[in-house]
């Protein structure tokens, strides 16, 4: 692997980068709040968008604007707003985290979901969640997310090793995909709740229908800490890409760079599984298609990936609030549609490399 | 005028009185029917989803019966001399029925208060206890007459629209029961707007109802088919009730308690306010 390493600042060399993925995110953001939620619904008007966000903003002053519906209102506020937000920032953990850990375990299939993280971290929100627990401390969510995928994270460093082959690594995940996924069935089916066994295509599937700000309140402060987490490894992945010997050489403290990857991945995937279930691929899909872009570079293709991952949560979030369905497919359905044959390619392509070895 | 079917596949082993002896149902709706009509000693077995409060109003009548869980596998041993079941009974069950000869009455689940009374003649004449029926649509006809006269001197042609929302923001059909009983009261059911039961939060908050019709019952534990009602923009709706899911999931006496219940809310909304009658 020949990796260059820059000692340009990270934003510096990919002005066109940046200027795209920002610019994409904020067209999608803009549509993710003008765009009805169900096909067949009127839109926003960018001047009720407008309006809105100014009278939310300063409630007392005077806007000399026709008196927006407060309906409109609220369902900008309360329905697209924080669906907006959540795609955005559940997006963002999953691109960041995916390309730190492809950087970290060096293996090009790392990804929250495929690894059993995201359905461990599922585990645990169902946990907290359908015991009651979440009724008297609705913060119990998040956490059971987050402790759910911590331990998941650890447990794969435990089965497979640090420098583990591809295969054992991903064996492993899917031995922890197959645990979490039974357990989190068998949570919903014990339930008493005659509705919670029905929940199971939620949590493994994943769906941002009808979350509110409370749930933003509950993961969006979690994410941001597995990001700065997560983000404050980005320069040692990029030393680390050189090989673990030449890393510790330049003073890089691998136990430091694995705690700091691994806690923010629980964070980050943790709280975002809690709210919105399981989203497949977009870790793995999100770090391929940049990497070439960032010529390698692991501490540009962070940043990059958790923009990417937004703009492609937001996107197929999208997709499925327009999608004329009488019933909203689950996102998880769409990004892994997309991810499958993502998938195929990367494994017909590492299967070429070994054969010319 | 008799829509729901009969089915006497075989004739019935009747007891002294003309009264078969030994009744299964395997149905919710036809449990009800069953338990309301014939004298205990009649019941030879009821499904299990009759004893629970939450989806049969014969929940206490229902708990000393032996329970199935809706397959003739369960009542086979019982050697029944009369089946009810349901008009969506699943095939197995009607194969095993004919091929033993058991015999049968089909009933169609009601969707309107004729339907129901259509329903209580034919099991109550099945069961042979047609006075107690015919006693059983007297005192719903009655009680049905004194809210439509109440109703009638009100004199308002004010039609509130109404929305039954279910956990998962699911609304319940055109064609329905539930659907039928808020026109009786007076309400324009303001799901008509949508061809689906399945609906969306943003839709039903853009739907505006006068009134919004929830169940009364939330489990102990949590779901996020129950916690999608909680959701701001569902909750929003000017006026709300509850009314007991099991007294509308199938087609009962209790129906025109609904009608009643309804009716209520509906002289609530449109009650002229203090201000206006000064």
């Amino acid at each position: 692997m020949t990796a260059q390493v820059k000692r340009s600042s990270l934003l510096g060399g990919h002005k066109w980068l940046w200027l795209s993925l920002v610019s994409l995110n904020l067209v999608l953001g803009w549509a993710a709040l003008i765009l009805p939620t169900a096909p067949g619904l009127p839109s926003m008007e960018n001047i009720q968008l407008l309006q809105a966000f100014s009278e939310a903003l300063f409630p007392s002053a005077d806007w000399r604007l026709t008196p927006l519906a407060a309906l409109e209102q609220q369902i900008l506020m309360e329905l697209k707003l924080p669906r907006a937000i959540l795609a955005l920032s559940v997006g963002c953990s999953l691109g960041l985290v995916g390309a730190s850990l492809q950087g970290l375990l060096h293996n090009p299939l790392a990804e929250p979901g495929i690894l059993g993280i995201s359905s461990a971290g599922a585990l645990g929100a169902t946990l907290t969640f359908y015991s009651g627990l979440a009724a008297t401390l609705p913060m119990a969510v998040p956490l059971g997310g987050i402790a759910g995928a911590a331990i998941a994270t650890l447990g794969l460093f435990l089965l497979a090793g640090r420098q583990a082959h591809t295969a054992t690594l991903i064996l492993a995940g899917i031995a922890i995909n197959a645990l979490a996924g039974g357990l989190t069935s068998l949570v919903l089916n014990l339930s008493p709740n005659p509705f919670a066994a029905m929940e199971i295509i939620f949590w493994q599937m994943g769906s941002l229908a009808d979350r509110s700000m409370s749930h933003v309140w509950l993961s969006l402060p979690l994410m941001l800490l597995g990001w700065v987490s997560v983000g404050a490894a980005a320069r040692s992945l990029r030393a680390l890409a050189l090989g673990e010997f030449t890393a510790r050489s330049l003073g890089i403290s691998m136990p430091m760079v694995r705690l700091q990857i691994i806690g923010g991945a629980a964070l980050a995937v943790g709280a975002a599984v809690a709210v919105t279930g399981v989203i497949g691929f977009v870790g793995l899909i999100v770090p391929h298609v940049l990497r070439s872009v960032v010529k390698q570079d692991p501490a540009v293709l962070l940043p990059a990936s958790a923009l990417g991952g937004a703009a492609l949560v937001t996107a197929a979030d999208l997709a499925v609030r327009l999608l004329p369905l009488q019933v909203e497919l689950k996102i998880g359905v769409l990004t892994a549609l997309i991810g499958a044959p993502f998938f195929f390619y990367l494994i017909a392509r590492q299967r070429n490399t070994a054969d010319a070895n | 005028m008799w829509r729901a079917s009969i089915l006497l596949i075989a004739s019935l082993s009747l007891n002294a009185v003309g009264q078969p002896a030994r009744v299964a149902s395997l149905n919710l709706c036809t449990d009800q029917l069953l338990v309301l009509l014939a004298d205990p000693n009649q019941v030879a077995s009821v499904t299990w989803l009759s004893q629970d409060s939450r989806t049969s109003s014969v929940a206490k009548q229902s708990q000393s019966f032996a329970t199935n869980t809706g397959r003739f596998s369960d009542i086979a041993h019982l050697q029944p001399d009369l089946v009810l079941i349901n008009s969506y009974a699943a095939a197995a069950t009607r194969q095993a029925l004919q091929a033993l000869k058991l015999a049968t009455v089909e009933i169609k689940p009601a969707a309107t208060v004729a339907e129901i009374t259509t329903n209580i003649r034919v099991t109550a004449m099945a069961l042979g206890q047609t006075e107690r029926g015919n006693a059983m649509i007297t005192q719903m006809e009655q009680d049905l007459a004194a809210i439509e006269s109440a109703q009638a001197k009100r004199n308002t042609n004010a039609q509130p629209s109404a929305l039954i929302l279910q956990p998962n923001i699911i609304t319940v059909s055109s064609g329905s029961l539930p659907s039928h009983l808020l026109i009786r009261a007076g309400f324009v059911p303001a799901l008509q707007k949508f061809s689906v039961g399945y609906t969306n939060t943003e839709a039903i908050a853009r739907l505006r109802p006068d009134l919004l019709i929830l169940g009364d019952h939330r489990n102990k534990y949590p779901s996020l088919a129950e916690q999608m009602l909680d959701h701001p923009l569902v909750n929003q709706a000017a006026a709300q009730i509850k009314i007991h899911a099991a007294d509308w999931i199938c087609g009962t006496p209790r129906a025109i308690a609904v009608i009643s219940q309804l009716d209520t809310a509906r002289r609530r909304l449109t009650a002229p306010s203090p201000a206006d009658s000064q």
